[in-house]
């Protein structure tokens, strides 16, 4: 378990996935995260099932506030080197704002660049989701550049953004 | 039957591709796609022998990104077996030889889609070092982008190329691929970090150009 200053990160759990999968079906989070029109539990238990068969790929959490209420979600996985992407980061609509993902993401990246020995963490953000930009830019990410049009999202080509964290700039 | 259906299509449907001759033979569809310069044709099990010494190339190998220290031509040939079965499905990706008007093998090329996007593809080449700043390069990719804009309904084409590679950077650049994303600090090669180029060409920009 990973401790931050506002939030816990922990192993997902089977038992978890009905809360989790309340909070992804918000239209605001599927639409940005994932490609299908709708999700099912029996599918997200699969995912999960497929994540932890291949540890050496990467991890799903669950993020907690203090009280041990199930906030979101946020994952890492390996890249083609030493470097990670962080992906399906989302909150729960009443826990927003209140810079629980910041705080994740910060304590995500301390346990990359820490334990991992993460050359560099990578996040790519459709440029419509205004919010996830920010909380990667309020977590010391740099952008890289975009992307065009490689998103086909309601009825257009969209850019998708990429942002980047270095160990050379967490070390300093 | 897959081939017959498509191959029909092929005919019928791109009037454009009057350049591209295809022949069927019973185990699948040769594409032949004539550049001014080159052709690419379908690979043979039999190129495999000339291709592994290309990758094997140490001048070659510094810029590829398939990060394995050799390939040798048995592996390679498996590969391409592997590859084959596949083949018959059009899953959108494909390989080509890079052969110039001696019949000489100058190297391969190869497409495959995106991730998560249907109508993005990347391409991938590698041209053997005696036949390099020849002009192949550009003439088979300027090629293989008419193919895949023209025949294939890509909207864009991508790639990935090293930051130490000018050479190829130039040409990709004369075929009208932008640099999009500068991925910092993404390899790592002759001990030192170094980072990537994400290169992307579109449709309109590829046909606005007018050499086609």
């Amino acid at each position: 378990m990973l401790l931050g200053s506002k939030t816990k990160l922990r192993a997902l759990l089977k038992s978890d996935l009905e809360v989790l999968h309340k909070i992804y079906r918000e239209p605001e989070i599927i639409r940005q995260l994932d490609t299908r029109a709708d999700i099912s539990v029996g599918l997200m238990e699969k995912k999960l099932e497929s994540v932890n068969e291949h540890k050496h790929k990467g991890e799903w959490l669950v993020i907690e506030d203090l009280d041990g209420k199930i906030a979101g979600s946020i994952s890492y996985t390996f890249g083609w080197k030493n470097d990670f992407s962080i992906c399906d980061l989302y909150i729960d609509k009443q826990y927003q704002n209140n810079g629980l993902a910041v705080d994740a993401v910060a304590r995500l990246c301390k346990f990359l660049f820490e334990e991992k020995k993460a050359v560099r963490i990578e996040a790519v953000i459709r440029e419509n989701n205004a919010s996830a930009i920010r909380v990667f830019e309020k977590s010391s990410f740099t952008h890289d550049g975009k992307r065009r049009k490689s998103v086909f999202c309601n009825g257009n080509y969209i850019d998708e953004v990429f942002m980047s964290y270095l160990a050379r700039e967490y070390f300093i | 039957m897959l081939n017959v259906l498509s191959l029909r299509k092929f005919y019928t449907n791109n009037y454009l591709c009057y350049e591209i001759y295809a022949a069927y033979i019973d185990k699948g569809v040769i594409r032949l796609l004539r550049g001014k310069n080159i052709i690419l044709r379908s690979a043979e099990k039999k190129d495999m022998k000339r291709i592994s010494e290309i990758f094997n190339d140490p001048k070659v190998n510094l810029f590829d990104l398939n990060f394995r220290a050799g390939f040798s031509h048995e592996y390679m040939e498996k590969e391409f077996t592997d590859e084959l079965k596949d083949a018959l499905k059009d899953n959108g990706n494909d390989g080509f030889i890079i052969e110039n008007l001696k019949g000489e093998l100058v190297g391969e090329l190869s497409y495959w889609r995106a991730r998560n996007a249907r109508n993005i593809y990347m391409i991938g080449i590698s041209i053997a070092s005696e036949f390099w700043s020849c002009g192949y390069g550009q003439d088979s990719i300027t090629t293989l982008l008419k193919y895949l804009f023209l025949n294939r309904e890509a909207v864009k084409v991508e790639l990935i190329v090293r930051e130490t590679n000018p050479r190829a950077i130039r040409c990709y650049e004369k075929c009208g691929f932008v640099k999009e994303v500068y991925l910092r600090d993404s390899d790592f090669t002759g001990g030192k970090v170094i980072s990537y180029h994400y290169m992307g060409v579109l449709k309109e920009e590829f046909l606005a150009r007018g050499d086609i």
